[in-house]
């Protein structure tokens, strides 16, 4: 099956220029040519890296001559090749012309290189910059997800009105189950979650990112094990055998792809599992990082409605769209109290929270938000790339007005419109050629950049590479772009014969026409780089804003390591657990360089710490309303402290919070502005709701502390508990803790003593991330930063090009005009009247393109908004001093030719003009 | 003897020669006549596969070959196959295209140009 598929692939792009071929010619040979492409696509690759290259090139050219003669031949553009002999001549007579044209007009180009290198190297620029953003968009966004049929794949999300969240809840067990017993429209439903399992290692324990799932898993996703088998609906059942499958590279590290691995026993968290199977290469889901999956054993017994801690997606049933598929879900939903009336919280599910399916394509969801982003960074540089255009383009105005002789003599002596077009296309062609090859070496570079740069939350983006595609649209581009450019000449031709031999004579100022064209082309461009320079702006001050948002703790040289989870059997007690961390922790204190080392459940910026619902006394909360929400976390001595987390109340914790059985807790501003708007909330006291416990007692406000995101607005309050104490509960559960490490020296260099002594201690823990507090705020910062670099790219090349653009519109005005300039002042014009006129002229074409620009980029803002963070998309402060930069910019660019034309000497521009 | 042959027809091209040459032996599909021009050539022509369906589409047009179905030893093969034979045209066409090189090899012989002389 797999074997038949491979056979039927095409190389990149070749089902595309199928496609281009007439729709008459591909009902007789389509089909037959994609069968021979895929044949001969498969003997290529098996021949390796040359062959396919080779191969590729070869028959893409051959794809794009016969879909263009066939469209020509379907036009009826062709002189039926009855006589071999005559069709031979001609074609020869056709070769030799194209030959011959392009000689001369490479003579032409290299005679003035000026000209050439500007075009090569603005279409160049452009090009490749396009090309190189265009691949990642293609391999991110528009390329399938790897799996079979994966656009009827749906990622079963859910939105809750009664909590304002309208996507993002993931799904419950509960959920799930409802759906796998009664869904028609989606056929097979699975549920998986992260988890890290602890597994012997060379050097001591590692930690494993493993998902866990159920049986449906392989058949919704649409793969097989390479090797073995998947697991069965009986060990997928509670009480079924501890089975694992593992992912190929792992396969290949641990075992080295031994075959035999079948049957063996893998030790994971201290219970053993049988390994069962080996997914193929390159199959990575729920997440790059996976290396096995496990059962999740589930039955309608230990299904919960509520808790939505699963991902789940299913596969839509045929012909079934997502939307129907949401509508049924919805009905499904709606049913839950009488489908689970065990479960009293699928009432608070449905009546509360409102609960509704948001189910999406899977595609939709892992390419997220990043979508948007590219799709706008496309944008940017498809602007850059009509600013280039715009700019060559108005050389080739000014080039074809100085060549306006050469041309008539031509047609005078007898050359057809067809002649004259081949005399202006082949330059073109040349030219977008040249700076198509110059972009596709740009791409590659800047595509290396762009994976070398990306935020590592980008998602697919280890699968981008320069591929064919990359090829095939700088090939389309430079295409366009000659038939754009090599256009404009043609259009200016409608002037005809005798007006332009009647105008050779002398230099004239440019007809009303011409000038009206060029002034176009640079109003557009002034235009097109205020929309850039607008976006880039806000861009910038969006990372402005968020960069200077107070994370609530210090980042600075702290290290943050996240241990393996203790295992219950070795530490059957929370009292056990704590007293290892204690161990650890006071041998890392004893460690040279070592300022500080704690404890917490709950690190910045991890985004697993979610929120539990809490009540306050004497508030008595309506039934049907949602309870208040706040995030705990368990914390070591010190902690506050450490991290530099301020006290704005009351008392940190000390010496009598671990031995008295009081019961202290620390919660955060955000927490007292909330739930004690106007009061003290020191002293007051609140109930965790889960628990049928004592109250905590409010005995001190720090500030609040970043943990979901530096931009993330709704992160839930948080409350602090000591480590040790009201043991009664165990939540947080302590058996998985991170420890933060404040350093007077670079924080890494201690990773290699702090792993010796956790394995010391107890060989079975791993460190399961290793990173500082720093890059934890980077990562966070990245995709901001990443976006705002890219479009402040765009912004700068598109102003450069433009500047260019101006100065070279004004420069060429004042060299036409220096003939009516020279009469002016010889008149009596003073230089500052012929610097003001050139100036004049100049800045109403500017002021006119910022007009046109101001409209677009207010039209266009809404666009860039899921982007920004903090600033309005119309700000007026930004869209002001971008437009004044801009005009300045702009004015000095037709200055400096103004004042050219002021020194003008009458005499001299007279005698030459 | 002239360029042209009894028919009157006009010369075959190089590559459409090698496609009735490699539809001698009996229908092909596009992929296997390619192999065989190449093969016969000895590689000195290597249509692309754009140019070798345009030729092919040629020759249907000029009556030379036309559609067949596959041979029954092939009939698993991937349906979206589409095999070509000779017409009697085609055949023809062959003949007379064949009689043409030889006339041309013989008048080599008659001037000593072929064998080349060492």
């Amino acid at each position: 099956m797999r074997e038949r598929d491979e056979g039927r692939r095409l190389a990149p792009g070749h089902r595309l220029l199928l496609r281009l071929h007439p729709a008459e010619y591909r009902a007789d040979f389509g089909q037959a040519m994609e069968e021979t492409l895929a044949a001969r696509w498969l003997e290529a690759r098996r021949r390796g890296r040359r062959a396919r290259a080779r191969f590729w090139t070869r028959e893409t050219i051959g794809l794009l001559t016969s879909a263009a003669v066939e469209r020509l031949r379907a036009a009826g553009y062709t002189r039926r090749p009855r006589e071999g002999a005559h069709r031979t001549k001609g074609g020869i007579r056709m070769m030799e012309g194209i030959g011959r044209e392009g000689r001369h007009a490479v003579r032409r180009l290299v005679r003035s290189p000026a000209f050439a290198l500007a075009a090569v190297v603005t279409l160049g620029l452009a090009i490749g910059a396009n090309a190189a953003i265009f691949t990642v968009v293609e391999r991110v966004v528009l390329s399938p997800l790897p799996y079979a049929d994966a656009d009827r794949i749906v990622y079963l999300d859910h939105g809750a009105r009664g909590l304002d969240r309208m996507r993002g809840l993931s799904t419950t067990s509960g959920l799930h189950w409802q759906y796998a017993q009664r869904a028609r429209t989606v056929r097979d439903v699975t549920l998986y979650q992260n988890i890290e399992l602890t597994a012997p290692g060379a050097e001591g324990a590692v930690n494993i990112p493993v998902a866990r799932t159920t049986e449906a898993f392989t058949r919704v996703l649409g793969v097989v094990p390479a090797l073995g088998r998947w697991f069965d609906a009986e060990e997928a059942r509670p009480g079924g055998a501890p089975v694992v499958v593992l992912s190929h590279g792992y396969w290949q590290r641990q075992y080295g792809g031994a075959r035999d691995v079948l049957g063996r026993t893998l030790m994971l968290s201290g219970g053993a599992h049988e390994v069962i199977g080996v997914m193929p290469r390159g199959f990575a889901f729920p997440s790059r990082e996976t290396e096995m999956w496990i059962a999740h054993q589930l039955d309608e017994t230990n299904v919960r409605v509520a808790s939505f801690n699963f991902e789940g997606i299913g596969r839509l049933a045929d012909g079934v769209t997502v939307e129907t598929a949401r509508a049924e879900l919805d009905g499904l939903i709606a049913q839950l109290p009488q489908d689970f009336p065990g479960d009293e919280s699928s009432l608070a599910v449905v009546e509360q929270a409102g609960t509704f399916s948001s189910a999406v394509p899977l595609k939709d969801w892992v390419v997220g938000a990043t979508g948007r982003t590219l799709w706008i960074l496309l944008g940017a540089v498809g602007i850059v790339l009509l600013v280039a255009c715009a700019n060559v383009a108005n050389l080739f105005l000014v080039r074809a007005e100085n060549r306006q002789r050469e041309v008539s003599v031509r047609q005078a002596m007898g050359a057809g419109r067809r002649s004259i077009a081949g005399f202006y296309l082949a330059e073109t062609a040349i030219l977008a050629a040249v700076g198509g090859a110059l972009g596709f070496v740009l791409a590659v570079g800047g595509v290396r950049l762009l994976v070398a740069l990306g935020p590592e939350s980008l998602p697919r983006l280890h699968e981008v590479g320069i591929d064919a595609s990359v090829i095939l649209f700088t090939m389309v581009l430079s295409l366009l772009a000659a038939l754009v450019l090599g256009a404009i000449p043609l259009l200016r031709r409608s002037a005809g014969l005798a007006a332009s031999l009647h105008e050779s004579g002398r230099a004239n100022t440019a007809t009303v026409l011409r000038m009206r064209a060029r002034n176009v082309l640079m109003g557009a461009q002034v235009a097109l780089a205020l929309v850039l320079l607008i976006a880039s702006a806000l861009l910038g001050r969006s990372f402005q804003r968020m960069r200077a948002v107070d994370p609530g703790y210090v980042a600075e040289s702290a290290l943050l390591i996240r241990l393996g989870q203790l295992t219950t059997m070795s530490y059957e007690t929370r009292e056990e657990a704590v007293a290892f961390y204690e161990t650890l922790l006071a041998r890392i204190r004893a460690m040279p360089g070592v300022r500080a080392a704690v404890a917490t459940t709950c690190p910045p910026l991890s985004s697993y710490c979610h929120g539990d619902p809490v009540s306050l006394p004497g508030r008595p909360w309506n039934v049907g309303d949602l309870p208040p929400i706040a995030s705990f976390r368990r914390i070591g001595d010190g902690y506050f402290q450490a991290l530099g987390i301020r006290l704005i109340r009351g008392r940190f914790f000390d010496e009598r919070d671990h031995s008295s059985p009081t019961r202290a807790v620390v919660i955060d501003e955000r927490m007292a502005e909330l739930y004690f708007p106007g009061e003290d909330a020191l002293g007051r006291q609140i109930y965790a709701m889960n628990e049928e416990d004592a109250p905590y007692e409010i005995v001190g406000i720090v500030n609040h502390v970043m943990t979901w995101g530096v931009t993330s607005r709704d992160q839930p309050p948080q409350i602090y508990l000591p480590l040790l104490s009201h043991t009664a509960d165990n939540t947080p559960r302590v058996h998985a803790m991170s420890l933060v490490i404040r350093t007077d020296r670079d924080p890494m260099d201690l990773v290699p003593a702090i792993r010796a002594a956790t394995t010391e201690l107890d060989a079975a823990v791993p460190l399961a991330l290793v990173t500082t507090l720093d890059a934890m705020l980077r990562a966070d910062r990245a995709p901001m930063a990443f976006a705002m670099t890219l479009i402040a790219i765009a912004g700068a090349v598109a102003l450069l090009l433009g500047l260019i653009g101006i100065y070279g519109v004004i420069s060429y005005l004042v060299a036409q005009r220096s003939a009516e300039i020279g009469v002016r002042m010889a008149l009596g014009a003073r230089p500052g009247d012929v610097a003001g006129m050139i100036l004049r002229q100049g800045a109403s074409v500017a002021v006119a393109g910022l007009v046109v620009g101001f409209v677009v980029a207010v039209a266009g803002s809404r666009l860039l908004n899921a982007l920004l963070y903090d600033v309005s998309a119309t700000d007026p402060a930004t869209y002001s001093i971008v437009a004044a930069l801009l005009l300045g910019v702009a004015l000095l660019a037709c200055w400096l030719p103004a004042r050219r034309a002021a020194r003008l000497d009458p005499v001299d521009a007279l005698r030459n003009g | 003897m002239t360029d042209s042959n009894d028919d009157g027809r006009a010369p075959v091209g190089d590559l459409p020669f090698h496609i009735l040459l490699a539809l001698g032996d009996g229908p092909a599909h596009g992929y296997a006549i390619g192999k065989d021009v190449e093969d016969r050539s000895g590689g000195r022509l290597d249509p692309t596969t754009g140019a070798l369906y345009q030729a092919l589409k040629r020759l249907s047009e000029e009556g030379l070959i036309a559609p067949a179905a596959a041979p029954e030893s092939e009939e698993s093969a991937d349906a979206r196959r589409k095999y070509f034979a000779l017409t009697a045209h085609g055949r023809s066409a062959v003949a007379a295209e064949a009689r043409r090189l030889e006339s041309l090899v013989r008048a080599a012989r008659e001037k000593k140009l072929y064998p080349a002389s060492a």
